[in-house]
């Protein structure tokens, strides 16, 4: 693989990851503060 | 006269017609500021809005500005100049460092803005002290956010450059002319200038960057395309060679490993950490960490430029001037022109945020949080917030009027007291924020531990190795990125570590700090608009 090539699949993984950060992992941590607070 | 003298001249003609419709912008913007702080909602007083325009921006707006914020000359100058020098392995600095900063914030945003919200945190240092219940930490941290002076001082060399480079303006009248629009529009109108103006210079640079994105892709000036680009670099410059040892930067894949290590706890700079106290409600933090996230990836594409130059066989003396010149050697005098003022707006919008963060660690941080306290006085009366707002002016003055005259005659080793600021900051900052962000247990002993222990292995690794005090080990003496990433790995072990053997803070202080937030307890679901 040539450095483009390199480049262009991290930056699409990257993009991955703030999709799912902000789609699955901000869920999941509100739900937990959520559930935190309602014990409280 | 030659062609290209009259194309030169034609360069600098429309250089001055843009810079005095960018002037006028950005007055005006920074008027629009002084509105808005002056007017200091309900909520907020006016220093609050000066120092952080609390709650005043969407989340578009604050994403152009963060990305603008992050992308400092560097992006435009600097990266695209190694790119001219090294060829496409520069690639791995321009994408690997916005994946590291922007990764970063997702990990930190949304709770700083919930805390800063809370305590009335004002600063990263403010955020830290009020995190840690420790005017310690926080007089510590502020004194450490001083050495921004120099990333400021950086800019503000850039800046004079542009002037010399497009406008054919002496360097020594340049950095005034700078020092002065920052002075009037960030004394004035303060964070909400600085965020209005870097979101409209956010999509002045997305325009450029496309534009060099177009350039490479089509092989601009050559005959095949791309690969006509890659062609044409000398072997060690092509898109197959990946690594140089004998570049300390790309010597092997574990330096550019710790190139995105240390720039993941760049998200903790006082400039960058102020930002998130802005958005609206943490309902929009969402959509800003999309949207910055994305932004933020783009501009630094502008590498490309560098490539492309090289590939076109541009000779010049000082790489960093590589992207004005492919663009007054390529295209029209109006578009090249346009670009000089796109390169200034991402000077200024960098400057702009340090001079704000600065002026906070006096008017804030060190007065109004630490020096009223200690007298025994209320920080939060009225007479206080007049007070540290006046400072927050004053300051901001002083600190342009001294970042210009410190550079009439640039400092020699200012990249090196740079990275004393932004290395020097990851590392004491990192691990207390980014692990006390998320665990309860971090205590203040392991903050202020891991800040002594961090600083001193950065100091150890980088800053007296360039001091000339002792030799140092290779790249870590001459890769600022490589000991940041060291310093940041220590300082978050650090972190933990010490809290594992230490007291945490007090039961109701971390409910106060960790406490649901009362959106999430509405009955209503959480729609995030």
């Amino acid at each position: 693989m040539n450095v483009l090539q390199v480049l262009a699949i991290t930056t699409a993984l990257y993009l991955v990851f703030v999709i799912l950060w902000v789609t699955k992992i901000e869920d999941w941590l509100e739900q937990r503060e959520r559930e935190q607070g309602e014990s409280a | 006269m030659t062609e290209a003298e009259i194309a030169r001249g034609a360069v600098v003609t429309w250089g001055w017609i843009f810079l005095v419709a960018y002037v006028i912008l950005i007055l005006g913007l920074g008027y629009l500021g002084y509105r808005r702080v002056e007017g200091g909602r309900a909520a907020t007083s006016s220093q609050d809005e000066y120092a952080t325009a609390r709650g005043g921006f969407g989340f578009l707006a604050l994403a152009l500005a963060y990305a603008a914020t992050v992308a400092s000359g560097a992006t435009f100058m600097s990266i695209p100049g190694m790119a001219y020098d090294v060829g496409f392995k520069a690639g791995y600095y321009a994408l690997i460092y916005p994946i590291g900063i922007f990764g970063g914030m997702l990990l930190v945003a949304r709770i700083t803005k919930k805390v800063g919200d809370r305590f009335g945190s004002q600063s990263v240092p403010d955020y830290l002290g009020d995190r840690f219940q420790s005017p310690a930490i926080r007089v510590i941290s502020a004194f450490i956010a001083l050495f921004l002076i120099f990333y400021a001082m950086a800019q503000i060399v850039a800046a004079g450059w542009m002037f010399d480079v497009i406008l054919n303006v002496d360097y020594s009248i340049g950095i005034w002319a700078a020092g002065l629009l920052l002075l009037v529009y960030l004394s004035a109108g303060g964070s909400h200038a600085d965020i209005l103006t870097d979101a409209i210079q956010g999509a002045i640079m997305i325009a450029i960057t496309i534009l060099i994105v177009i350039m490479f892709f089509t092989g601009w000036g050559m005959d095949g395309g791309m690969g006509a680009v890659n062609a044409a670099l000398d072997s060690g410059m092509q898109w197959d060679s990946h690594t140089n040892p004998e570049n300390p930067i790309f010597a092997a894949w574990w330096t550019i490993a710790l190139l995105f290590v240390a720039h993941i706890g760049f998200t903790a700079q006082p400039h960058l950490g102020n930002k998130f106290f802005a958005i609206k409600s943490n309902r929009y933090m969402r959509r800003f960490m999309l949207a910055a996230g994305i932004v933020g990836m783009a501009l630094p594409l502008m590498f490309l430029g560098g490539v492309l130059g090289a590939a076109q066989g541009i000779e010049i003396t000082d790489p960093d001037a590589i992207i004005p010149t492919l663009f007054v050697q390529n295209l029209p005098p109006i578009v090249a022109a346009f670009l000089g003022i796109a390169i200034l707006s991402a000077i200024i919008s960098t400057a702009d945020g340090l001079i704000i963060a600065l002026s906070q660690v006096f008017a804030n941080d060190l007065y109004r949080k630490s020096y009223v306290p200690y007298k025994g006085g209320d920080p939060d009366s009225d007479e206080v917030h007049q007070r540290a707002l006046l400072i927050s002016r004053a300051s901001t003055v002083v600190i342009v009027v001294v970042a210009v005259i410190a550079v009439m005659t640039p400092p020699q080793y200012l990249v090196i007291l740079l990275w004393t600021g932004i290395g020097g900051i990851i590392s004491a900052y990192g691990g207390p924020y980014m692990v006390g962000t998320f665990w309860k247990k971090t205590s203040k002993t392991a903050a202020l531990g891991a800040m002594a222990v961090a600083f001193a292995v950065y100091f150890y690794l980088h800053l007296a190795p360039q001091a000339g005090l002792i030799e140092g080990i290779w790249p870590y003496n001459v890769n600022p990125f490589a000991a940041t990433g060291i310093g940041f790995v220590v300082s978050v072990v650090a972190t933990l570590g010490f809290s594992l053997v230490t007291e945490p803070l007090p039961d109701e202080h971390l409910e106060e700090v960790f406490g649901t937030e009362s959106r999430l307890l509405d009955d209503a679901p959480d729609t995030d608009d």
